[in-house]
């Protein structure tokens, strides 16, 4: 599935109204099949550029399309079912509930809407990211890393045609580093678009596509 | 197998009326002393009777508090279950008290033990409710 | 079940101090809600019932017992009490203009014998002329009242053998009264012969309760009703001011002298449920906003899995009701466990008729209160929900709440 984003920018304000950062306006296709990333420094505008290609932020310009539809032209509704159906986000940092079992956040994204359960894709990714022995455990005991790969398989679960991933790598050590970022690569060979925001520089191994951003522009 | 000294929220509540409720039937909850003439009326006997009970209520209470295993727990309170139920029939069943309801016997004695018997009755059966499902998971 | 109940009580069951914290507060809104409104409902339903069991315009009594409040203690906490007059007072009232019927009472306080006996309250009346307590009476027993029998107030617990003994003289219990909230529950009914016999036996063995009224021409109190087109209140003043010795007190002024009480009592529990109401609604704003903030992140979880807006709020609305309805079935079931058993001790340190409304009415409060409390708690977490829904989640994530 093709993901545009067309001439989209967004801008922060400070309380006082005036504006703190500003995205310019940006077009970004990423291709099919192939792992793109996008490296720059902290505060560069990477992370919001993600949030807008994953219809979590609304762009004050330009337009998101993704296959055919126009991403902010649907209802929030129609947005939210759609991300779920076809895209997989990876956010920054620990986005586990700890209150629930491993598997119980690895389902989310299928809880919601659906009624059957993919056991066999469920086992593999179980097994596949080293969460064997904690799938019955409550996330909130699990280690930094072991949440990142919860978030992963959380991501894969509904078989979206694109993945979004803002700092996989971020605070995990050189194995989980690897086991990530083999994971993307292979998922992206699958034909799948996955765009992954890092300024982790061995990451850069692994892109098919590397593009860079500085001060809200992507050279 | 070792099993890990585990206090529960249903233990310290139980220990805590029982022991509450004998504080306050002492005090609060007393019917009237003797009659001018020395001799007691009926009341009193219904009282002693639920004092009696609840220093067995304290008693298995405590125990429950510092029992370990849910087995033993279950045990003590069904042990607890008949209590209860025991003591909130003595005032009007069992024993009866005065003549008026006027009295303080049931103005007092009467609405303390059905306040407290219930609360214990409902505390307890929240604890073998959870001791059953303890039980249950370690089988 | 639904995906949004299924995680509502997942998240109940993994913040069990939150949760916990949240039932509380519920349940304090609605046992305030529940017990005040039975409170409320309980005095009002005493002062009716004390309204229609005095029976008559107008009550006539000796000055002291009017003044010193024994008649009134006697209607409203059934306070054993007795005082005498003349039952000459009976035709000179019955020749006042405007006067309708007449009715004697006689009061007995009985002695305490036996083992669990106390002093009761014995009203004796004539059931040829009487106008005010057979009405009551009928509502319970359509017998005849032959001598020796007595009809007992609802207070009064009947014993195995159906059978008291006042004076030494052996009574026959034939029927227990429906409760009035008022002192009359606390007394004894019996016709004039049962109560001569007592009055006899009482002076035979030594109680001194007429040494200056012929027991034979002794009444305690007389009940008038005024015709139709009379004033009350001049027929009261008639009979005050025509016959030394008595007071007449209209009906309507006892009543006003127990609403006066009732109003302030009525108006400190009104101010106390609404200050309870506006704490626990401020602290429940305050909560749940604080809950919606420390669970921005777990929110934003679910808007990148896939959830609308509409679905996160649903999903605190589930939580908020399922709380709020475990508090307040907890909270009202504590406060009926309190108030049922402890109603009498309420009548007697309030000195007013208490009686408590009927099952179909307490529960139509119980679940009044309940629901009131879902809304509040609804409408809370809604307000606090929509502050963060509101919001894109890319900002969530940017902001690292």
């Amino acid at each position: 599935m093709k993901l545009v984003a067309d001439k989209v920018g967004y801008k922060y304000y400070r309380k006082n109204k005036k504006v703190l950062f500003e995205l310019k306006e940006t077009v970004l296709k990423p291709e099919e099949g192939k792992l793109t990333e996008i490296v720059g420094h902290s505060g560069s505008g990477k992370s919001t550029l993600l949030n807008i290609c994953a219809g979590l932020l609304t762009p004050d310009t330009g337009h998101l399309l993704v296959g055919d539809k126009d991403l902010y032209s649907l209802s929030d509704e129609e947005r939210s079912r759609f991300r779920n159906a076809h895209i997989g986000i990876i956010p920054q940092g620990q986005s586990v509930l700890k209150h629930l079992t491993v598997t119980e956040n690895i389902l989310l994204p299928i809880s919601m809407y659906r009624e059957d359960t993919p056991t066999n894709l469920l086992n593999e990714l179980i097994e596949n990211l080293g969460l064997k022995k904690l799938e019955n455990e409550k996330a909130g005991g699990l280690s930094g890393g072991e949440m990142r790969r919860v978030a992963i398989a959380r991501a894969l679960i509904g078989k979206p045609e694109i993945i979004l991933a803002d700092e996989p790598t971020g605070d995990l050590d050189a194995d989980n580093r690897k086991l990530v970022l083999t994971a993307l690569k292979n998922i992206a060979g699958e034909g799948k678009t996955v765009l992954m925001v890092t300024h982790d520089r061995e990451a850069e191994e692994y892109a098919d596509k590397i593009l860079k951003m500085d001060g809200g522009i992507l050279i | 197998m070792k099993n890990k000294f585990k206090i529960n929220a249903t233990d310290v509540i139980l220990f805590l009326l029982s022991g509450l409720f004998l504080i306050l039937l002492y005090t609060a909850f007393a019917p009237c002393g003797p009659k001018e003439d020395g001799s007691f009326m009926r009341c009193q006997w219904a009282w002693r009777a639920n004092v009696a009970l609840a220093y067995n209520l304290l008693f298995l209470s405590l125990v429950h508090l510092i029992a370990n295993r849910p087995e033993v727990k279950l045990g003590l309170s069904a042990g607890i279950v008949g209590i209860a139920i025991t003591g909130l029939l003595i005032p009007e069943k069992i024993i009866g008290l005065c003549m008026m309801d006027t009295m303080r016997c049931h103005t007092h004695t009467k609405g303390g033990v059905y306040v407290f018997s219930v609360l214990i009755l409902v505390t307890v059966l929240a604890d073998i409710f959870l001791s059953v499902i303890k039980v249950k998971k370690n089988n | 079940m639904k995906f949004s109940t299924k995680l509502a009580i997942k998240n109940i069951k993994g913040h069990s101090a939150r949760s916990s914290a949240l039932i509380i507060l519920a349940g304090l809104l609605s046992a305030s809600v529940f017990g005040g409104s039975l409170i409320v409902k309980s005095l009002r339903n005493g002062l009716h019932s004390y309204e229609q069991r005095l029976g008559a315009d107008i009550i006539v009594a000796s000055e002291e017992a009017i003044d010193s409040g024994k008649y009134e203690s006697i209607l409203l906490q059934g306070v054993p009490g007795y005082f005498y007059m003349d039952d000459s007072v009976i035709e000179v009232i019955e020749g006042i203009d405007g006067v309708e019927s007449v009715t004697p009472q006689f009061f007995l306080a009985s002695a305490s014998s036996g083992c669990c006996d106390t002093l009761v309250q014995i009203v004796g009346f004539d059931p040829d002329s009487d106008f005010a307590i057979r009405p009551w009476i009928s509502e319970s027993y359509d017998g005849n009242i032959n001598d020796g029998d007595v009809i007992v107030g609802c207070n009064i617990n009947i014993p195995d053998s159906n059978r008291y003994k006042f004076y030494n003289v052996d009574c026959n219990v034939v029927a227990k009264l429906e409760k009035t909230g008022t002192g009359l529950d606390s007394a004894v009914y019996a016709n004039m012969n049962t109560i001569k016999q007592m009055m006899e036996s009482s002076s035979q063995i030594g109680f001194g309760y007429f040494e200056d009224v012929e027991p034979e021409h002794a009444v305690s109190s007389v009940l008038v009703n005024v015709k139709d087109g009379y004033s009350v209140t001049d027929v009261q003043r008639n009979i005050n001011l025509g016959i030394q010795g008595v007071r007449a007190v209209s009906s309507k002024d006892m009543v006003s002298n127990i609403a006066g009480g009732l109003g302030a009592i009525s108006n400190i529990i009104g101010v106390l449920v609404v200050i309870i109401w506006l704490l626990s609604f401020t602290i429940l704003t305050v909560a749940f906003g604080m809950i919606v903030n420390e669970r921005v992140k777990e929110l934003a979880v679910l808007r990148i899995s896939g959830a609308s807006k509409k679905m996160l709020s649903r999903i605190l609305i589930i939580e908020s009701i399922i709380l709020s309805l475990i508090g307040g079935l907890a909270g009202n079931a504590l406060t009926a466990l309190i108030f049922f058993p402890f109603s009498d001790s309420l009548k007697l340190s309030l000195n007013l008729p208490v009686l408590i409304p009927d099952f179909s009415y307490v529960i139509v409060i119980f679940a009044t209160s309940i629901l009131t409390s879902i809304v509040i708690c609804a409408i809370t977490s809604t307000v606090s929900g929509y502050r963060i829904t509101g919001k894109d989640t890319g900002l969530i994530f940017r902001d690292g709440a």
